[in-house]
């Protein structure tokens, strides 16, 4: 007889048992699989960042800084090169220049270096990730798309203007998405549009996007407005009510003032259609090219596409008009110049979680163990910021454990250059390859080269001519001789290099494995 | 909203236009811009083909298609090269080659290529238009997508085999639509398929792309009848039922069964996984590139592209699953390489006039503009069917009137290719580039060349060595060595011939703006 005061004892079948443990592990490797996902992206895009933040731009970018911070004011001709001396250089982009030689000076090199990675990290992921948390989307969604975002950005992400763009940007999406949802007043927002395209406009020409960005959100707004694109979000709540054509247009307006209060005024625009125009330095420039899908990152690239495609099917429910309109042309942007990659990145991370948090709203309902796993997965969310807090501590205490690539792109050709310091002659006449002349800053800015990458100062017709000088195509013969080049410096890929070496009139002064330096011989 | 067969729009019945004098003349003008707007891409369409029908395979695809046809077998060994006489050479595609070289003796050079360029438009913009895809669909929007894809072809079109995957992928998708549509057995559908396979296995090794066409149809059609993919279409009777997966892997089996019918059998798909596998010759042929949205064949690529995403928020009236996974999966493949446009695009002209009038048709009423544009240009039709015959018997039959179809890449190269043809040596051992190679076996298939476009024949380990010493990279030096070259025939603009040039170890025999041939000095 059992005791009637004890509960009678429940026996749970095996099968029941089994059914729960498989349910349990099954989530567990779920868990375990989207956590690799995101620490493998973060992994990646440190690991990318070391190895190609520093670009040869940021030599000239360095010192143009300091010789700002130096003499107080913005030189006005070219400072390196002895081909073009005395002609007039823009620095559209003074202010940011100034920042890092800031930077550089206070924390040094190597802080500063990773300083800017985790700047980076903050604008691309967490900014994103906090944003998504203030709208409490699901923490699933908001880390695998905020990392897939960081690590798609990271191919065309280094020490150069072009991250301001990216941090305005943001700002500027952020601040007219707390005004959508009526938690900013329409003053506060024109006040630090202002302040944005101020700061803007003296750092990046980039600028143009931020102006685009408002009138096509103002178009996704004007959709709705007029019951062209009637959309109704799952969860209103996050997206707020569009805004008016009036406020965007006072915005564009205060912005574009805003961004002529620079050293060149409206010229920073007409500089931009005049470099857009230069073909044949967008046929070169790699950044302008279409994105190369073979690329691990432009895989990426191709999930955000097929995801916003299929997200499509729900767009009404999903997307407002403003970021439908964003993530498309972003998108078909950067399909023409993968350039336009870290900023299409960077809608994706505030877009995409909002997208899948209202499309989950909906299918939740239909299946709850979805729910169960989704809400499961914020338990982690701690381990995941314990383990990113410990590999930021790590990356800054164990200096030597992470060591930026410095060198960068540079890094073959420092023995060479600093060799040829010391064979340097005063009658030299050096031909360096655009890569060569930045590394060549990088080892002393006081040296002058005859060509760098800063191509919009060069210019198209020279640029061209020296590529194909490099590629011993046209009349590269003449095209030295009209410079009265004496002394050649190259790398040993171009075929210029083993044209020299074939012919008699050249003498090699130095070799390695990765450069040569030709001297003409007297009496040629 | 689903409507009944009954409720469904007759196209030939008479539709008044506007009444307004405003609304009639802007009728009238949207109808003869897009009249406007289809001749001229008709014309722009056929100058670019012009140049870009022939391509440099062209030479040894006719010359190997006239070996097979005389000799009555295929040959085992290249019949081109003088470095690698002794190589096996796979000809998987011999039936093209064969069926080329025939139709080349019957209409000759000229011939053969104006029945190409007037094919394409033929199966890309007429078939959809005419039994490829039901009547009820009318016909502007059937042109807006198919014209749209004939400006994004002519960036990868041109007399080669894949023509052949072409086709038989749009007669596979009418096949089994007519099934769909229970207006064709299963029976039928077998044998017709069987048939084409053999075919097919026979001429190209797209024929791949053939069994995965049809298991994006059977995987599409398994989620219809699971409910994975609820698909409402607003006409329904254009679209058909989903079929079972148990007849789709018939389907499967049998085609692969008859596609392994080919001199090579199951050959053929070791070889293509083993030419997937050579990473390098994959990052040099253009085609296994992703595309470069600078050009505007893939900017109207991009416009084919926007109205897929349009249409995605009906995607369950407008798309089938196998529609909807077709063109998502090809726009993906096309993304990573380009050279599936000419097949992407294909989905596109079939899927997207389907999509466009299940869209149109729940949106007619709504829109006074958009019901009597669409239905107006039904007047057009045959206006626009006799243009399209009258300018392709016009191109075919009067070719006097029209401009002659040039070389392609090969028309500026000829010059010098003939001058080489006067001056050559019997001691000569030639070293010349690809598009040279097979550019010379136009004019001259008994000359033995260095390197030609069969780049999968040489391999990687051969390309890499010639491509090197081309741009004078690493080893060049040893590889005009090793094979004794004493007369060179390379692009004017070869770091190559301006480097040889430059040193005098070699006279110039000929130059011009484009080829430059020279011979080694005596020692």
């Amino acid at each position: 007889m059992s005791d009637p005061s004890k509960p009678p004892v429940e026996i749970v079948p095996y099968h029941v048992i089994a059914k729960e443990l498989g349910t349990f592990l099954g989530r567990m490797l779920f868990f375990g699989l989207v956590l690799g996902f995101a620490c493998m992206n973060i992994g990646w895009f440190g690991k990318t960042m070391l190895q190609g933040a520093y670009t040869p731009d940021l030599p000239w970018l360095m010192d143009s800084g300091h010789y700002i911070l130096h003499h107080f004011t913005i030189p006005t001709q070219d400072l390196y090169s002895w081909s073009f001396p005395h002609k007039v250089w823009v620095l559209y982009q003074w202010l940011f220049e100034v920042m890092l030689a800031l930077g550089q000076s206070i924390f040094g090199a190597q802080l500063f270096f990773k300083l800017f990675i985790l700047g980076i990290l903050g604008l691309y992921f967490l900014l994103p990730l906090g944003v998504a948390h203030q709208h409490k989307i699901p923490f699933i969604y908001s880390l695998t798309i905020t990392t897939a975002a960081l690590f798609l950005a990271a191919i065309n992400l280094s020490i150069r203007p072009l991250i301001v763009t990216s941090l305005f940007t943001a700002v500027e999406y952020i601040l007219i998405q707390r005004y959508r949802q009526g938690k900013m007043s329409e003053n506060k927002v024109i006040y630090t549009t202002g302040i944005v395209f101020f700061l803007w406009g003296n750092m990046h020409t980039g600028v143009v996007i931020g102006l685009i960005t408002l009138i096509i959100m103002a178009c996704g707004d004007a959709l709705e407005r007029l019951h062209w694109y009637p959309f109704s979000p799952a969860i209103p709540e996050i997206e707020g009510k569009p805004a008016s054509f009036k406020f965007y247009g006072t915005l564009a307006f205060i912005g574009f003032l805003f961004s002529l209060v620079n050293p060149y005024g409206i010229t920073i625009y007409s500089y931009l259609a005049h470099l857009s125009s230069e073909n044949y330095l967008n046929n070169i420039i790699s950044e302008l090219q279409s994105p190369n899908f073979h690329l691990l990152n432009y895989y990426y690239l191709a999930g955000f596409m097929g995801l916003f495609i299929l997200l499509m099917s729900k767009a009404k429910r999903v997307f407002s008009g403003q970021s439908f309109l964003l993530i498309l042309l972003f998108t078909l942007a950067t399909l023409y110049a993968q350039r336009f990659v870290v900023w299409a990145a960077l809608f994706y991370a505030f877009i995409f979680p909002k997208a899948l948090f209202h499309w989950w709203t909906d299918f939740q309902l239909e299946y709850p163990g979805l729910k169960k796993a989704v809400l499961g997965f914020e338990t982690y969310r701690p381990l995941f910021f314990i383990l990113l807090s410990g590999a930021t501590l790590i990356f800054f205490l164990f200096p030597k454990l992470y060591v930026p690539f410095k060198d960068g792109a540079c890094q073959d050709y420092i023995k060479g250059i600093q060799a040829y310091e010391k064979i340097q002659q005063p009658t030299d006449k050096l031909f360096t390859s655009p890569t060569l002349g930045s590394c060549i800053l990088m080892v002393n800015p006081k040296t002058k080269v005859f060509i760098d990458t800063r191509f919009d100062f060069y210019q198209e017709a020279f640029a061209k001519a020296v590529r194909d000088a490099l590629l011993l195509t046209g009349d590269w013969q003449g095209f030295l001789l009209k410079w009265e080049v004496n002394t050649v410096m190259v790398s040993k890929k171009w075929p210029l290099a083993i044209a020299l070496s074939q012919l008699p009139r050249y003498k090699i002064v130095y070799s390695d494995k990765s450069m040569i330096i030709f001297r003409k011989k007297t009496g040629y | 909203m689903n409507v009944s067969s009954s409720e469904s729009p007759t196209l030939f019945q008479k539709e008044s236009p506007p009444k307004k004098w405003g609304k009639k003349i802007l009728w009238l003008l949207i109808l003869g811009f897009s009249v406007f707007l289809f001749i001229k891409c008709l014309f722009f369409y056929g100058k670019r083909m012009l140049y870009d029908s022939f391509t440099p395979d062209l030479a040894w695809i006719l010359d190997s298609g006239a070996y097979i046809l005389k000799q009555h077998q295929l040959p085992r060994h290249d019949i081109y090269s003088w470095t690698l006489s002794t190589k096996s050479w796979v000809l998987y595609q011999w039936l093209f080659e064969a069926s080329t070289a025939f139709l080349y003796k019957i209409f000759g050079e000229q011939g053969i290529l104006r029945t190409f360029i007037v094919f394409v438009p033929c199966l890309y913009v007429l078939f959809p238009l005419c039994g490829g895809l039901p009547r009820k669909i009318p016909t502007l929007l059937v042109l807006i997508p198919t014209t749209l894809v004939l400006l994004v072809l002519t960036v990868n079109i041109s007399l080669r085999p894949m023509i052949v995957t072409a086709f038989f992928l749009a007669l596979q998708y009418v096949f089994v639509h007519r099934y769909r549509l229970e207006k064709l057995s299963f029976k039928s559908l077998l044998l017709l398929s069987i048939g084409m396979y053999i075919l097919w296995g026979n001429m190209h090794m797209g024929v791949i792309l053939g069994l995965f066409s049809l298991l994006i149809m059977a995987v599409g059609d398994f989620m219809e009848h699971r409910k994975i993919y609820v698909f409402t279409p607003v006409v329904p009777e254009i679209e058909g039922h989903p079929q079972r997966f148990q007849r789709y892997g018939i389907l499967l089996g049998s085609c692969f069964l008859a596609s392994l019918v080919n001199p090579y059998g199951f050959g053929i798909y070791q070889y293509l996984t083993a030419l997937s596998s050579k990473q390098y010759l994959n990052n040099i042929i253009i085609e296994l590139q992703s595309p470069n949205f600078h050009w505007d064949c893939y900017q109207y690529f991009m416009g084919l592209l926007v109205i897929f995403i349009l249409l995605m928020p009906m995607v369950k009236k407008v798309f089938s699953a196998e529609g909807f996974l077709h063109l998502l999966i090809l726009t993906m493949c096309m993304l990573f390489v380009q050279r599936f446009v000419v097949w992407t695009c294909l989905f596109y002209a079939f899927i997207l006039p389907k999509a466009l009038y299940h869209w149109w048709f729940s949106l007619k009423e709504k829109s006074y503009i958009l019901k009597y544009t669409v239905q107006g240009f039904e007047t057009f039709r045959p206006f626009v069917l006799l243009s399209f015959v009258t300018i392709g018997f016009a191109f075919l039959f009067l070719p006097q009137y029209f401009q002659k179809v040039n070389y392609g890449n090969c028309q500026a190269l000829m010059n010098g290719i003939d001058t080489y043809e006067h001056l050559k040596l019997p001691t000569d051992k030639l070293f010349n580039s690809g598009n040279i190679g097979s550019c010379m076996l136009v004019h001259y298939p008994h000359q033995k060349v260095f390197l030609d476009t069969r780049f999968d024949f040489y391999g990687a380990k051969y390309m890499s060595q010639t491509l090197n010493t081309l741009m004078i990279g690493s080893g060049w030096e040893q590889v005009l060595k090793q094979w004794k070259i004493n007369t060179i025939m390379v692009e004017a603009n070869t770091p190559l011939a301006q480097m040889l040039y430059a040193t005098d170890q070699y006279k110039i025999l000929y130059r011009d703006d484009s080829v430059i041939i020279l011979r080694k000095n005596p020692p």
